[in-house]
């Protein structure tokens, strides 16, 4: 023990504390309304290579009527950063990133390199990671920030609402950004984003989110639509929530939309015979939601063939969207990688070099059992009276 | 000085020293029956019943047969034996004593120039009457309060507790005021050692006057420079009964509605006596709800300071933007903006407990229409501020008691916050309790033992549990009798 004297001891005490104050990491004063709250950004590249962003900043409207509007910023620069912090020569102010809820990344860039571009919003202080990713179908990402909203004026919200009501919708995928980070540095599996187009609402171009961006590695390669989305979600256990409907249920010109309260699919690898086969087990719990006929679906005999159709069609939509992304990109969306390495770690550690080669042969063998728990009404399908 | 004293008599000497003072009366008669035997009666005006004085003083006296004057010892006897009707009766021949029982409304009979005189207690002034303190109002419980004189005091702790084992310790305070001051104590439930060291203390004082409990409390505390108080206060002889019963010291003074209570530990500023009263349900939750207010109070302008200007990222977007909507073209920044607010607040509240009631109403229009509303449109403001003001205001009157603490509290914390945000506020709190959990109170811990606390201590403290289960005594305070119900839970008997 080194003896002190009290003075020192005070002293030593003294420079300890303040210490521990000055050099934690985030200590700074800065006035609220001194902020430019950044709502989302959408990142662009320019035909010189050069990155151009667009970020969306709340502009607050005084007075006694407070509103909020959202602002672009436009920005080039060599990289992200760069381009982020010649924004403050633009606006003024230094753009707060911690509220940002989406970026919106364009095709041409996706298609490119994604990391290249956002190793900013993975690296910053500010930055969250549990923001949006969105890729843009539209020509340019910054048009899809200069969308106009419908119920908020500020787009980046209203995407932000549209992603955190996913479960109840189920036509694009739940990815944070971490998430698709974690993926994009897991070599087997291959990263999704949902995607963001415009569509023509009351004469206004309102953007909309649906579908897959398909990523293999760090390069975008395809998408998915929202129907081909419904059935890659059903192969990842990822179904919350949502609707499916079954056309022209067995022979009659009657649609049933069904509702699903509850989905797991269990997935497992097998091997038969020598081949490694996916073997799918959907079980559903659906409430029938709309009869668009007078079909009898309630009697025993009529739920039973409801039931045989909403398989047939969900197994179909399956193995189809399946076949498709297997033999198009080749990229294993479902994660399928992920599942022979917890379940069969020998056999995973064999292939795992060629698992393209595996995948691009792997079959499916998919089960859907349909649960009807109720059909929302204790009353017949609405018809004319007799 | 000693000189003059042994060359006059008594009498003289008193007549000498308040010869100026009117209200000082020597009234002098003599016996019918001896014309030679002289009475002098000496009184205060003002502080003594005239009436009293006449018919049972001078009326029996001039009216006795006496006839030997002799032996002047003998004629005092069985005048203050025979002759004088009056319920408290001494002798004294002490030229101080005797100025003293003056001074405090007593009557002295003086009997020719004889030093010795007859002290005939004929007190008697005008008292304010028992009513419900102003400062502790509760719905339910008993109203009485206590009032200025010391006896009515005493007098509404007996009728509570009618035990022999109520010790009531006399001490003199003040060497101008002679302030008499009571220890009050229930003999084998209050620690000793408390006890002694209350009579310690109380000993050691030295000072010219007391005119208030609080002279006592500060001058008897353990770390005097700390804003919290170690000692209790209260104006309820309910709640002084109550915390004799748990063990405590009570100090009764004269000349002031409020009594002091001692040991005084840290939650006790969270419990009312109104808890004791009411449900048990509903009085935790009260106590909840003081606790809650304690914090609120003491952090909600620190906490909201760190947010705004520090911790943005921590605030759900949209109050972020609304936050910062208020806050446009406002001048000032976030922190001078908290101080002023805050410092307006104590303004209005210092100003409303001074101002004479008739024109107390001005403070609330000026208050709320002036800060609350034209400084926000003026834009001197935000309104998250004044959110922020009133909420602390109104919080802090939830433990009245503790005012000062947390205006102190409140402002270090404040200013903690403002330098290092949120991390500043938690050094803050951790210093606030260090320095708790250091202070004593009489030797008891302030915090109790804060560090190993076990279901049966936790009892009173947030909680209030059901007298059936409060079978013990505050364990640290009573420590050599803990039983407060002394049957078997099960079959009812009397266990010692």
């Amino acid at each position: 023990m080194i003896k002190l004297n009290k003075n020192k001891a005070f002293m030593l005490i003294v420079i300890l504390i303040f210490s521990s104050i000055i050099f934690t990491g985030c200590w700074n004063y800065r006035e609220v309304e001194q902020l430019a709250i950044a709502a989302g950004v959408a990142v662009d590249k320019n035909a010189d290579g050069t990155v151009h962003i667009t970020i969306e900043v709340v502009n607050i409207g005084g007075g006694t009527e407070v509103t909020y509007e959202p602002k672009y910023v436009e920005s080039d620069g060599d990289t992200f950063f760069e381009a982020a912090r010649k924004a403050i020569t633009k606006d003024g102010r230094r753009i707060y990133w911690s509220h940002a809820k989406v970026v919106v990344i364009s095709e041409a860039l996706a298609r490119e390199d994604i990391l290249k571009y956002l190793d900013f919003l993975f690296r910053d202080a500010e930055a969250r990671e549990d923001t949006w990713l969105l890729i843009s179908r539209e020509k340019t990402a910054g048009a899809i920030l200069r969308g106009k909203g419908m119920l908020n004026p500020i787009v980046s919200f209203q995407l932000d609402d549209t992603m955190r009501s996913q479960e109840s919708i189920s036509v694009f995928p739940f990815i944070e950004m971490f998430e698709f980070f974690d993926r994009i540095f897991y070599k087997q599996v291959s990263p999704i984003l949902p995607t963001v187009h415009l569509v023509e609402q009351y004469s206004e171009k309102t953007p909309h989110v649906g579908g897959t961006a398909i990523f293999k590695g760090e390069k975008l390669v395809g998408f998915l639509d929202e129907a081909d989305t419904e059935s890659m979600l059903w192969l990842r256990d990822e179904i919350k929530g949502g609707v499916t409907v079954i056309k022209n249920v067995s022979g009659t010109k009657d649609n049933v939309t069904l509702e699903i309260f509850k989905s797991k699919s269990k997935i497992t690898p097998v091997i038969q015979e020598g081949v490694l086969k996916m073997k799918v087990e959907i079980d559903v719990n659906v409430n029938i939601g709309e009869i668009t006929g007078s079909t009898d679906f309630i009697s025993s005999p009529g739920k039973q063939k409801l039931i045989k159709a909403a398989e047939g069609q969900i197994e179909k939509e399956i193995n189809n969207v399946y076949t498709m992304v297997r033999d198009k990109y080749n990229a294993d969306v479902f994660g399928f990688g992920r599942r022979v390495e917890m379940k069969m770690p020998d056999v995973w550690n064999q292939i795992k070099n060629d698992w393209d080669k595996f995948f691009a042969d792997l079959e499916i063998e998919a089960k859907v059992n349909v649960n009807i728990i109720g059909s929302a009404t204790t009353s017949m399908p609405l018809k004319v009276g007799e | 000085m000693k000189k003059t004293e042994n060359a006059m008599s008594n009498l003289a000497y008193i007549k000498n020293l308040f010869a100026k003072d009117e209200t000082f009366t020597f009234r002098e008669f003599c016996c019918k029956n001896d014309p030679t035997i002289e009475f002098c009666i000496v009184f205060i005006e003002g502080m003594t019943d005239k009436t009293f004085i006449h018919d049972q003083i001078i009326k029996p006296v001039t009216e006795a047969e006496l006839n030997d004057a002799s032996d002047i010892n003998q004629l005092l006897n069985v005048l203050s034996k025979e002759i004088i009707s009056a319920a408290n009766v001494h002798q004294n021949e002490k030229l101080e004593g005797i100025i003293q029982n003056l001074l405090s409304g007593s009557s002295a009979l003086f009997v020719k120039e004889f030093n010795k005189a007859i002290i005939i207690n004929t007190a008697d002034w005008e008292k304010r009457s028992i009513s419900e303190p102003e400062s502790e109002k509760t719905v339910t419980g008993p109203r009485e309060g206590f009032v200025e004189d010391i006896n009515t005091n005493i007098m509404l702790l007996r009728r509570k507790l009618k035990t022999s084992k109520l010790k009531l310790r006399f001490r003199e305070i003040g060497t101008e005021t002679k302030t008499r001051v009571c220890i009050c104590f229930i003999d084998n439930i209050a620690d000793k050692k408390i006890i002694e060291e209350v009579n310690k203390r109380i000993k050691k004082i030295e000072i010219d006057g007391i005119l208030d409990s609080e002279y006592l409390q500060e001058l008897i505390k353990d770390t005097p420079l700390t804003p919290f108080k170690t000692t209790g206060f209260t104006e309820r002889p309910d709640v002084v009964v109550g915390k004799l019963l748990e063990g405590r010291v009570a100090i009764i003074c004269d000349g002031t509605p409020v009594a002091i209570t001692i040991p005084f530990t840290f939650v006790e500023y969270f419990n009312v006596n109104e808890d004791y009263y009411s449900n048990f349900y509903y009085a935790t939750l009260n106590r909840v709800i003081r606790w809650i207010g304690f914090f609120l109070a003491s952090s909600v302008p620190a906490i909201y300071v760190a947010l705004i200007t520090f911790h943005q990222e921590m605030l759900p977007t949209q109050l972020l933007l609304s936050i910062s909507a208020s806050r446009q073209n406002v001048p000032f920044p976030t922190l001078v903006e908290a101080i002023l607010m805050l410092f307006v607040f104590e303004l209005l509240r210092e100003t409303s407990v001074r101002i004479p009631t008739v024109i107390g109403q001005t403070i609330s229009i000026v208050g709320a229409l002036v800060i609350g509303q034209a400084a926000v449109e003026a834009k001197l403001v935000s309104a998250p501020m004044i959110i922020v003001a009133a909420i602390t205001g109104i919080t802090s009157f939830v433990t009245p008691k503790m005012q000062g603490e947390l205006i102190l509290t409140r402002l270090v914390f404040l200013f903690a916050a403002s330098f290092v945000g949120l991390y500043g506020y938690l050094f803050g709190v951790i210093g606030m309790f260090i320095h708790l959990a250091s202070l004593r109170s009489f030797g008891i811990p302030y915090m109790l033992n804060i560090g190993t606390l076990r279901p049966a201590d936790a009892k009173d403290v947030m909680l209030r549990v059901p007298w059936q289960k409060m079978r013990s005594r505050p364990k640290l305070v009573a420590q050599h009798n803990k039983n407060r119900i002394t049957n078997d839970k099960e079959t009812g008997d009397k266990v010692e």
